[in-house]
């Protein structure tokens, strides 16, 4: 597989404060590629360094095998969806698209065909005419991806461009994206804190958190594999189980055994075990499931799709469920008692 | 509510007519044969003929356009670096010589009308338009600036950066994006600017050498030739109208410039 870009050991430093630190990773052609992590974790400033807006204080930075570390944005072969779009309001669609095509000096029969190509992919056909102001959210989003797009760049880098928008609006740009992604091909690098959009889009996914790079994965490998408790944490939440290993199980005090699968696990060593949310089912009786434990529930929140309970345990550790609502029995109120079980399997050893 | 529409309504007729009466009267006398009301074979241009033919009346309103050309055009120039600068960057000091800057709005014109003399005359500059063009620029320039600053510190950065990522240079950027966008803002200032350098008298009385600016004339005449102060209302009539079609044009261009 060819590599379109290529972090080497990339810091960046603002004075004392270390933004980005010793990042390293390659971004293969025609992927789907994402930068994950929360707020403040360097994933912004990564991507700026790649577009060229920052200069890493030390490491490399290689687009299509080329070193691009010192070369200025408007000489980069990438193209940028800002986290404001940042469309120029004194023009109007068809003026913001044709923006990079007039500054390459695009002959201007061309520039009307791809600009028409673009507003056709982005199912806007005919709003060359349009005013910013008068476009949509949804509407002001496509435009500033085809803003970028109609430079057929190498790689297109995306910064949160759907934070602003709300919930319903977001899904249908997901699928939207997911279908650009399919039609243009060009390889994406895609900026951002939600795990859900990062898990629904990419084809790889690399979680940051404080400047560095916790862990690089497809997202199932991310999600259902995490390497660390931060990532267990941060991708979709978890419960944590701390304990001593013996034969084929964890011992918690207070608690009780909890059956894992088999392992190179030495014996007496300190686990810590992650159990997804929804990989624990919650009843009054439970059948097949290798670990049961008593619980009371004290908080239940319907959701519709699901019910998320937060039980009890015995060693008064407080666990989230997720239980979805298909074969629900029922409810169950604040202060019943319930047995919560999951699959040897679903407990994922992190340490 | 209806009681209080019509009570702000005579409010606001009363406020216009306490701020045109002094216009409307001065307009109506230079049309009038008498220097004073009632009207008397109304309306006559022979106040405006006598301006034409009055030595030196038509030079210092040329005089006066180019001054005010000048320092508006000097002005904001100076006022987009500054603006500019006092927004974008930082710089040791930078409160301070925002202070500083804005100091001219708060000593009277007469003041600093004789310092800059004294400066320049040690300087060795003869008084002329240029040391009053000098004195305006020093004047405008705290406008200027003042609304070229709130203009950049309402302005989106990614604009700028989003245009080079689709490969604009920095004087492309500022050609297509950062100019047009801060135009209402230019506008503003070079309309404050020009109508400080029109309408000044102190400075321009102290700075002026050999050739006057339309105030200057006028103010002169008043003082020496106290008969043909009719002209004058003539005169200024003409100047007003001047400022008038000057604002206007502007506030047009900068709608033009937003659409």
């Amino acid at each position: 597989m060819k590599i379109d870009v290529e972090l080497k050991n990339v810091t960046k430093k603002y004075g004392e404060i270390v933004a980005v630190d010793d990042v390293s990773f390659a971004v293969e052609r025609g992927q789907f590629f994402s930068l994950l992590g929360p707020s403040g974790c360097g994933k912004t400033t990564t991507l700026r360094m790649i577009s060229g807006f920052e200069t890493p204080t030390e490491g490399e930075i290689f687009i299509e095998g080329k070193p691009m570390t010192n070369v200025p944005p408007f000489k980069r072969p990438t193209n940028l969806v800002f986290q404001n779009l940042a469309l120029f309001p004194h023009m109007n669609v068809f003026d913001n698209i044709a923006f990079g095509l007039r500054i390459k000096k695009v002959p201007e029969n061309e520039i009307q065909k791809r600009v028409k190509e673009m507003l056709e992919l982005v199912r806007l056909p005919g709003y060359e005419k349009r005013k910013i102001s008068q476009l949509s959210g949804g509407e002001k989003q496509r435009i500033a991806i085809v803003r970028a797009l109609v430079n057929r760049p190498a790689v297109l880098l995306l910064d949160e461009p759907l934070g602003p928008l709300d919930l319903k609006l977001r899904e249908e740009m997901i699928v939207e994206l997911k279908r650009i992604k399919r039609e243009v091909g060009t390889t994406f690098i895609y900026v951002t804190h939600d795990q859900g959009e990062a898990l629904t889009m990419s084809d790889k996914i690399v979680v940051m958190n404080k400047g560095k790079v916790v862990q690089i994965g497809t997202p199932m490998e991310i999600y259902e594999k995490p390497k660390s408790k931060f990532v267990a944490d941060f991708i979709g939440g978890t419960n944590f189980f701390e304990g001593k290993y013996t034969d084929g199980a964890v011992e918690v005090d207070g608690l009780g055994k909890i059956s894992i699968e088999s392992g190179a696990h030495v014996s007496k060593k300190t686990l810590l075990l992650s159990v997804k949310p929804e990989k624990i089912c919650i009843g009054k009786k439970l059948k097949k499931v290798d670990n049961i434990f008593d619980g009371k529930v004290t908080e239940s929140f319907y959701q519709g799709r699901a019910i998320t309970y937060k039980v009890l345990l015995e060693n008064d550790s407080l666990i989230t469920v997720v239980a979805p609502s298909y074969g629900m029995e029922r409810v169950f109120g604040i202060g019943e008692k319930v047995k919560v079980g999951w699959n040897k399997e679903d407990a994922r050893v992190i340490t | 509510m209806k009681k209080t529409n019509i009570l702000w309504s005579i409010v606001v007729i009363f406020a216009i007519i306490l701020a045109f009466s002094p216009i409307t009267i001065l307009f109506l006398l230079s049309l009038n044969d008498s220097p004073a009301l009632p009207l008397k074979n109304f309306p006559t241009t022979k106040w405006y003929e006598a301006l034409f033919q009055f030595p030196g009346a038509m030079e210092s309103i040329v005089n006066s356009l180019m001054v005010a050309g000048v320092t508006t055009l000097v002005a904001v120039v100076l006022g987009i670096c500054g603006g500019y600068a006092l927004v974008r960057t930082r710089f040791v000091g930078k409160s301070f010589f925002t202070g500083l800057l804005l100091m001219p709005m708060v000593v009277p014109y007469i003041i600093m009308g004789i310092s800059l003399l004294s400066f320049l005359l040690r300087l060795g500059m003869e008084p002329s338009l240029i040391t009053i063009i000098i004195g305006h620029i020093l004047l405008a320039i705290p406008y200027a600036t003042l609304v070229l600053t709130s203009r950049f510190i309402g302005f989106n950065i990614s604009l700028e950066e989003a245009a080079m990522d689709l490969g604009a240079d920095r004087l492309t950027t500022f050609r297509k994006i950062t100019l047009p966008l801060i135009m209402p803002g230019i506008i503003t200032a070079a309309i404050l600017s020009f109508i400080i350098s029109w309408e000044d008298v102190a400075m321009a009385v102290l700075l002026a050498g050999s050739q006057q600016t339309a105030p200057v004339f006028m103010f002169s005449l008043v003082t020496k030739l106290p008969k043909f102060v009719p002209i004058l209302t003539a005169m200024s009539t003409i100047m007003f109208a001047f400022a008038i079609v000057l604002a206007i044009l502007m506030r047009k261009a900068e709608r033009f410039s937003i659409s």
